[in-house]
């Protein structure tokens, strides 16, 4: 059984100088592996950089193990696919849902306890289980991210990807592994390497952005829009109100690091690293996060970053806000101490204008070829900050856009497991289906249909054959039939509640058991028995009786004229509570006539003459038809 | 004009029919082997699998071995003559050792409700609402019939590529014989396959869609969408589709439109024809209407239709339009006027155009007008539930399941 199940999945490797990976270990022993290499393939597409990630670690097990891997995601950036390798064979990720994933995980694996808990702790971070992994073989991941590039000074900066050599359960502090990154860029500016880190020279315009169509037909923008830099000797007055170096779960668990921060800015810098190497561990073995309340030129202002992120104050006017009326969803993360990344999407590429701080900037975005690149990028904003309307919205959109979710998760499943993978993968639509399809009648049933509301109980077919209910109530039963004349035995159903009483299925047992029987069409006309015997709770075992009719005989009537202060009136005696009396002319027109007495049924008509020929049509309650024929009264 | 009464009701060979055969009502032994009795017609057991016996569908009762006469589910007693069956009256009761199935202690009992049982050498083999059970060592081992069918009554039938949706009683079914996945459990009024999509008009009146190149079902598509979400049939007129219903018609196309005029109020919609801005909608109790242009026009007992009950309608250019009733028979509506037609049955349930020609189904069988004169469709005289059409074949379901009739094979029938 090998699988691979992330959780919402699976954070990206680094773009944005936050720590990609923060964790990896061995889910029993809690000792970390050891990263052998980190291999990372970059491409600059005009602001925004594609990153593969191939990450190994040493596995000195020769039984079958159980990693645990946790990532960071960048604010700005989004997951594009995750894999790994089972031996030599390379195994994607399918986003799916996640109930379904965790089906078919916990269905398969045979570790004969919980895998895990799959939780997101905020839409950046994320935990993943890897199991097993082949013995003696290295551990493989690759990442496959999307992010923009980062604004410094007169360059755009390649955010450095970080990762620890060892970080086990029990956090330790690891020297970074070292790197063997190459870069190229497409449709942008060459890529130099300077220190130890990449960019590209800023353009000079304040808004570079680039287009791309994706499969919905839409064009998908996605840039960075920077204002111009403070002048020279101009500062911020920036005063720590609160700062706390806290378990992100547990509040209370943490240190006040008030004055650590104020100390940090006052020196110069704009932004602090929220690390156990700045401020000490106050919660060991826990995630943390720094959480700031600030003010920058006397406007206050609150923020939080997670553990090995990294905060930056910035004053009301840094960044003023974004505006671009023809990019339509338009979302912005901010990408540096004056610059904001954005995306939103166009019905298709054109001139822009970005409007901010009472000023307009006119940009054409860059048309890159066609995919899924920057609709993503723009997705996965719109998932950590847009409103759906519930789960299953969040899940359409997530598969849609093919980014991770708190309703989806990612199965890797190796060509030897695939049989396995699709024979759980079918249980579960088939399960699925029965869901749906029990809150459906459920939903059917709660409306009402049984005969009452717009029905009325029609009987579609005249002489015979039909579809007649039965509903019975029945408290405390187990089962029940019900037999007819024929022989045939129909089983009853419950129609409301969770069903028979003693069921699996919990709450209220049912009271109300039905079923559908047909007339056969060519049964004679006749008083015929149904039966129905239920088996209740207690063992014993109730029974009930009655009877319907089959009725042949059309009905007969006498039709007669009577005048009446100076109105005709036709009046038709026939047998009582027939289903309609209607008389007809000669033109096709109709007048209905009212019961005024039992069997007695009558109708006001036009004192002037309609044509020469009346007809009387009486149709009974189970659609036998009588005519009468007669002439206007003179 | 048409066939001599029913005292021979021949099932002709045999144009394909998917039956169900789940519901196993009698044995007998016939000629030294088990015959049983099922909702779908006689089964046999060759000795390695069971095999239909041309046989009326609806058996209850195997009444006697030889000559074999059986009892249908409508109490009328057939007797097997040649390839054919005639229908007698008769007092012959079977006597049979019927051992008790549940007197074998063979653990759980299989499932279903068990109506019979007899003995197959040293097996017992148990007829139940779920087919046929034969007792082993290990307990009871169903017994695999040639089952074609999901349900035993079909109300309706769509083929959607390579997939059949069919409704009856018990719900709806999509796939293929002995490939079944039930879809909703809902009785089924009424399918209408349109496209790759299939709408499902339910007994209860609520309306699903079905896609199946999505694999989805869209539940319940009026519901908060008209002012009266109940349906009573689907019709296909012009690029839109009608949906009739209490005192009115929906309409969708490129949008959904309801009306409800005052002259069908009350009333039940029961079929939908149109052409252009020409509404026909036939009802329950108020005949025939249209609707053109702002004007209408009625067609009842007063003027020529003599039943107010209109069952189906079928535009058939240049003839006109053709209407059928409950209990009057087939009509001609050309212009404003109405005139008889004359036809075998006088209780319609269905019409359709194939081949050009018009098929009129009804409680008693299915008919093929050629000319003036009328051909039966060899359906067993059964009562027709719904009219398709799957390539050049005509599609009929009945209350016992659903033939597939070619040309050829309606050319080859009787007049």
């Amino acid at each position: 059984m090998r699988f691979l199940a992330i959780a919402p999945l699976l954070a990206a490797a680094s773009l944005s100088g936050a720590q990609t990976v923060m964790s990896v270990y061995n889910r029993d022993t809690h000792e970390p592996f050891v990263l052998k290499s980190v291999k990372v393939e970059s491409t600059v597409v005009g602001p925004i950089v594609r990153t593969s990630t191939l990450l190994t670690y040493d596995n000195p097990y020769t039984k079958l193990t159980e990693a645990t891997l946790n990532f960071t995601m960048p604010d700005a950036g989004a997951l594009s696919g995750f894999a790994y390798y089972y031996g030599d064979e390379y195994v994607p990720g399918q986003l799916m849902d996640k109930s379904k994933a965790w089906f078919i995980y916990t269905a398969i694996t045979s570790r004969g306890r919980d895998p895990g808990i799959m939780e997101q702790w905020s839409p950046t971070q994320y935990h993943c289980q890897i199991y097993p992994i082949m013995g003696g073989r290295d551990l493989r991941i690759r990442l496959y991210t999307l992010d923009f590039l980062k604004p410094d000074g007169t360059k755009l900066a390649l955010p450095k990807p970080e990762v620890p050599i060892a970080v086990g359960y029990e956090v330790k502090n690891g020297d970074h592994g070292k790197l063997d990154w190459s870069v190229r860029s497409v449709d942008a500016p060459s890529v130099t390497y300077e220190g130890d880190g990449y960019s590209v020279p800023r353009l000079g315009e304040s808004v570079q952005a680039v287009a791309q169509r994706f499969s919905d037909g839409r064009t998908y923008v996605a840039g960075i829009f920077q204002t111009p830099d403070l002048p020279q000797g101009q500062t911020r007055d920036i005063k720590i109100i609160d700062a706390r170096y806290e378990a992100a779960n547990q509040p209370d668990a943490g240190a006040d690091v008030t004055n650590q921060v104020q100390h940090i800015v006052d020196s110069g810098a704009g932004a602090v690293d929220a690390a156990n190497t700045v401020f000490g561990d106050p919660a060991p073995n826990q995630i943390k996060r720094l959480k700031v309340s600030y003010s920058v030129d006397g406007v206050q202002q609150t923020a939080s970053t997670p553990e090995n992120g990294t905060m930056r104050f910035r004053g009301p006017d840094a960044v003023p806000t974004l505006e671009i009326p023809d990019l339509r969803d338009l979302k912005t993360v901010n990408v540096g101490s004056n610059a904001v990344a954005f995306m939103g999407w166009v019905p298709s590429n054109r001139e822009l204008i970005a409007q901010a701080g009472g000023q307009k900037f006119e940009f054409r975005p860059q048309g890159i070829a066609q995919g899924s690149d920057l609709a993503r990028l723009w997705a996965q904003q719109m998932l950590a900050t847009g409103r759906f309307s519930g789960s299953r919205e969040v899940l359409d959109f997530s598969l849609k856009y093919g980014v991770p979710s708190n309703a989806t998760a990612l199965l890797a499943v190796p060509s030897t497991e695939m049989k396995l993978f699709r024979e759980k993968e079918v249980e579960w639509q088939k399960q699925e289906a029965e869901r749906r399809r029990r809150e459906r009648e459920i939903a059917r049933q709660s409306r009402g249909w049984g005969g009452r509301g717009g029905g009325g109980g029609q009987n579609w077919r005249a002489g015979g054959g039909g579809d007649p209910e039965i509903r019975v109530n029945l408290t405390g039963a187990q089962s029940a039939d019900a037999r007819f004349a024929d022989g045939r035995v129909v089983p009853l159903t419950p129609t409301n509640g969770a069903g028979p009483a003693g069921g699996s299925g919990g709450g209220t047992p049912s009271s109300q058991w039905g079923g559908n029987f047909e007339i056969p069409a060519s049964e004679p006309e006749g008083t015929y028995p149904v039966q129905v015997e239920a088996k209740m709770a207690d063992g014993s075992v109730k029974k009930m009786q009655w009877t319907y009719q089959v009725d042949r005989t059309p009905p007969v009537g006498k039709a007669t004229f009577a005048h009446e202060g100076g109105h005709t009136f036709i009046e038709v005696r026939s047998e009582p509570k027939l289903n309609e009396v209607a008389v007809f002319d000669e033109h096709g027109k109709k007048w209905t006539l009212k019961e005024v007495s039992p069997g007695v049924y009558r109708v006001q008509l036009p004192n002037s003459r309609h044509g020469k020929k009346l007809v009387v049509v009486m149709k009974d309650m189970a659609g036998n038809k009588g005519e009468i024929t007669c002439s206007w009264p003179r | 004009m048409f066939l001599a009464a029913l005292t021979l009701t021949i099932l002709q060979a045999a144009p394909a029919v998917w039956r169900n055969y789940d519901e196993v009502f009698d044995f007998a032994t016939v000629r030294g082997a088990p015959v049983a009795a099922t909702n779908g017609g006689l089964l046999r057991w060759d000795g390695a699998q069971w095999l239909p016996l041309s046989s009326p569908a609806g058996v209850r009762r195997i009444l006697s071995a030889d000559p074999l006469m059986i009892q249908l589910s409508d109490e009328r007693v057939l007797r097997q003559d040649g390839e054919g069956w005639t229908v007698v009256t008769s007092d012959t009761a079977r006597s049979q050792d019927r051992p008790d199935a549940a007197s074998y202690k063979l653990g759980a009992p299989p499932p279903g409700y068990i109506y019979c049982s007899i003995r197959d050498g040293d097996s017992l083999l148990a007829g139940t609402s779920e087919g046929i059970f034969r007792s082993t060592a290990d307990g009871w081992r169903r017994e695999e019939v040639p089952t074609a069918m999901p349900v035993s009554r079909p109300n309706g039938f769509a083929r959607l590529g390579g997939d059949t949706l069919v409704g009856g009683l018990g719900g709806a079914w999509v796939g293929f014989p002995m490939h079944w996945e039930q879809i909703s459990k809902q009785p089924v009024r009424q399918i209408l396959g349109v496209g790759s999509d299939a709408w499902i008009v339910y007994g209860n009146g609520a309306v699903d869609k079905v896609d199946l190149s999505a694999e989805r079902l869209y539940p319940d598509v009026f519901y908060g969408a008209v002012k009266r979400p109940w349906c009573s049939c689907v019709a296909q007129v012009g690029d839109s589709l009608a949906f009739g219903g209490q005192g009115g018609w929906m309409e969708r196309g490129a949008n959904l439109t309801e009306r409800y005029p005052k002259e069908i109020d009350g009333d039940v919609v029961m079929a939908i024809a149109g052409r252009d801005g020409i509404r026909w909608i036939g009802t329950q109790k108020t005949g025939l209407l249209r609707f053109a242009r702002g004007r209408l026009a009625a067609w009842n007992p007063g003027n020529g239709l003599q039943d107010t009950w209109v069952t189906s309608l079928c535009l058939a250019p240049p003839e006109g339009l053709f209407v059928g009733t409950a209990t009057g028979g087939l009509y001609r509506l050309m212009g404003d006027s109405i005139s008889p037609v004359d036809c075998p049955t006088k209780r319609i349930t269905h019409l359709a155009l194939w081949h050009d020609r018009l098929v009129v189904g009804a409680m008693d069988g299915a008919f093929l007008r050629d000319g003036d004169s009328w051909r039966e469709l060899p359906t067993g005289a059964e009562e027709t539930t719904a009219l398709d059409q799957v390539g050049h074949d005509l599609v009929v379901t009945t209350a016992s399941g659903v033939h597939f009739v070619s040309w050829d094979d309606a050319q080859r029938t009787r007049e």
